[in-house]
């Protein structure tokens, strides 16, 4: 086994067990700090794929800024007793059938699948911006007025309604 | 590159903001309102002056044919009617006007970009920016529990939907190395794809990318089974809200459908047409049976809205074979029978400020208009002569006989049966049953006007089809 398999096997398993641990802990703040071991797995299997510049920017905004807005976002919403915070309902057996029931199918298709090879591009940054600015300025736009939304939708719903005098 | 294709799009830009600021400079909530309707007025007037050749830029990222132009017109048309039904009802709710119409907008706005886009890139976003104003407008009004939980619903299976959505993307990227539905069709007829190197291998890879983007598209139009949000969500939504998503939201949802489907991955139709049969017999029946039992009209059309996106669904079945008219010409109908419908029941939600069936009894001597107006709803939502439902439900019957869905067309023609005794409810409260009491109901002008103009248009594409169906051909060619 190269070394490259090796680090893919490691990356994938810190990925996968973080995440299920997000999914599992019952407090919400561990959640939060799984979630932040899940995003930087990520961003060393994008690396293992040779696009540095998404790494960067997944550690940089997903495992920086995404991590911190959470983590305040718990803490000003704190409880009394952080235990049992991540709330849970009964259909565990029921999510646990589907999702299994999911991956055998997904793990069939792969498998039947007959994979070719694929040439990596070695500086991924220009090409980003190339698409980015070029074929999809449109959708980029579009994500500008996206967040307008989300901020005038999060100053409506958080604000206290006006009593009617 | 030519910006004035984008003509309708700016302009709604420009009106949402303004919107924002107008709400701090008028006096009364009247103006902002007004102000959302000239906004998109203009933007309507303005896709007049597109024309056919216009074409694609960045990459088919947007397009602007015949097609987007049927969709953007119908639903720019959807939107100024739920602003103009919402006036008195925003007032009486308290809601906040400049945030909800600039809402209302922005939420068009990402319809229009869903409807003329090639690119599942944009197709996506533009989702996106269509629901999440909505799970904002849902949660409205603050002070009714029932809004809230609605929106923390849509939102939460919302969000679900999309990551399916854009699972089956990524597959179908993966397999294709693109995102352009043109480029897409080519792969999957050539078979040379970007991963693999015979068209047999990527079969079921694809297969697992259109499940996928059939379950996330499933959600937005409210198909069985991927339907358990609607009743509540619908319920709970502001009444106005409530019907731009039956219309404005499941059209717009429709139309990026058959885009995908019929340009992207026509080649594949054979597996994803009995797919889509099953999704609309499942819709049409359990939506039909779950209205017989409501209290709730909202509730009431919520189920309603699942069996008649079930009906389309029997068109998107067979759009390969025969062509995607009867699919348009129904959702023209159904825009304005249930906008129709609204304008009605918005009237009694203003004054009774409850939405149940028996606020309509004795609707027929308060308001006989109103009440005969709501009954040529119902008649068209049925599908009977002469409305412009039966045409709809027409073409649609004929498209699936002619496709060898026999059973479709049979399963359609029982629905239609099942769907009688919930509408002859309301019909028999109206002109049955004596009043409840006697308070007198204040009409505003514009509900009569919303009333009137769905009243003559679902009679008139249901006696003189010709002009529309003409009209509808010309939108309908867009495949190559």
């Amino acid at each position: 086994m190269g070394l490259e398999a090796i680090s893919f096997l490691v990356l994938a398993i810190i990925t996968l067990s973080s995440a299920l641990a997000l999914v599992l802990s019952r407090n919400i703040v561990h959640s939060a700090l799984f979630l932040i071991l899940s995003f930087v797995g990520v961003a060393g299997l994008y690396l293992l794929m040779q696009a540095n510049f998404l790494a960067a920017v997944q550690i940089l905004v997903y495992g920086g800024a995404i991590a911190i807005i959470l983590v305040f976002g718990v803490m000003l919403t704190q409880r009394e007793d952080m235990s049992s915070t991540n709330l849970f309902n009964k259909q565990k057996g029921l999510a646990l059938l589907v999702a299994s029931v999911l991956l055998m199918v997904i793990s069939r298709v792969i498998w039947l699948t007959k994979w070719g090879s694929i040439t990596t591009i070695k500086t991924t940054v220009h090409n980003i911006a190339t698409v980015m600015l070029q074929q999809y300025v449109l959708p980029f736009e579009i994500v500008a007025i996206l967040l307008l939304v989300a901020m005038i939708g999060a100053i409506v719903l958080a604000k206290k309604v006006e009593k009617a005098s | 590159m030519n910006v004035g294709i984008f003509t309708p799009e700016i302009v709604m830009v420009i009106t949402l903001i303004v919107i924002l600021g107008v709400k701090y400079l008028a006096k009364n909530q009247f103006t902002v309102g007004l102000t959302a309707v000239v906004g998109l007025i203009t933007a309507g007037v303005s896709l007049a002056y597109l024309t056919d050749d216009l074409g694609m830029i960045w990459g088919h990222s947007f397009v602007v044919d015949s097609y987007s132009i049927f969709f953007k017109a119908l639903l720019i048309g959807v939107a100024v009617v739920v602003s103009v039904i919402s006036f008195k009802y925003v007032e009486e709710k308290k809601i906040k006007p400049g945030e909800f119409y600039s809402l209302l907008v922005a939420s068009t706005l990402g319809m229009l970009v869903m409807v003329s886009s090639y690119s599942l890139v944009s197709i996506y976003i533009g989702l996106e920016l269509m629901s999440i104003s909505a799970y904002i407008l849902i949660g409205m009004l603050q002070e009714d529990k029932r809004s809230t939980e609605a929106a923390l619903k849509y939102l939460l299976i919302g969000a679900l939907t999309s990551a399916l959505l854009l699972f089956g993307v990524s597959l179908l990227y993966g397999v294709t190395g693109t995102t352009n539905l043109i480029q897409i069709a080519e792969v999957v007829s050539s078979g040379q794809g970007a991963l693999t190197a015979t068209a047999a291998s990527m079969t079921p890879l694809l297969m697992m990318g259109v499940v996928f983007v059939l379950a996330g598209f499933g959600f937005k139009v409210a198909a069985v089974p991927f339907h358990m949000w609607a009743p509540d969500t619908y319920e709970g939504a502001p009444t106005s809200i409530t019907a731009f998503l039956i219309t404005g939201s499941e059209a717009a949802a429709f139309a990026a459908l058959l885009r995908v489907f019929n340009v992207g991955l026509s080649e594949l139709a054979e597996t994803w047409s009995l797919l889509i049969a099953i999704l609309a017999l499942l819709s049409m029946t359990l939506g039909n049976i779950g209205a017989l039992t409501q209290t709730n009209v909202k509730r009431m059309m919520a189920y309603s809205a699942i069996a008649q996106a079930g009906y389309v669904l029997v068109g998107v079945a067979v759009a390969t074979q025969s062509g995607i008219f009867p699919v348009l010409y129904y959702l023209l109908a159904y825009a304005f029978m249930t906008l129709g419908c609204f304008a009605v029941i918005i009237l009694l939600s203003n004054n009774f400020d409850s939405e149940e069936l028996d606020d309509f009894r004795g609707l027929s001597e308060k308001a006989p208009m109103f009440a005969a107006a709501m009954t040529l709803f119902f008649l068209s939502l049925v599908g009977i002569p002469p409305t412009g439902g039966f045409l709809g439900k027409f073409f649609i019957f004929k498209a699936a006989i002619g496709s060898n869905y026999l059973w479709l067309a049979l399963a359609m023609a029982i629905n239609s049966v099942i769907s009688l005794p919930y509408y002859y409810g309301v019909v028999k409260n109206m002109y049955l049953e004596s009043p409840t009491n006697n308070m007198k109901l204040t009409i505003p002008s514009e509900l009569k006007f919303v009333v009137g103009f769905s009243a003559i248009a679902i009679l008139g594409l249901g006696i003189i089809p010709e002009k529309f169906i003409n009209l509808i051909q010309l939108a309908a060619n867009f495949v190559f």
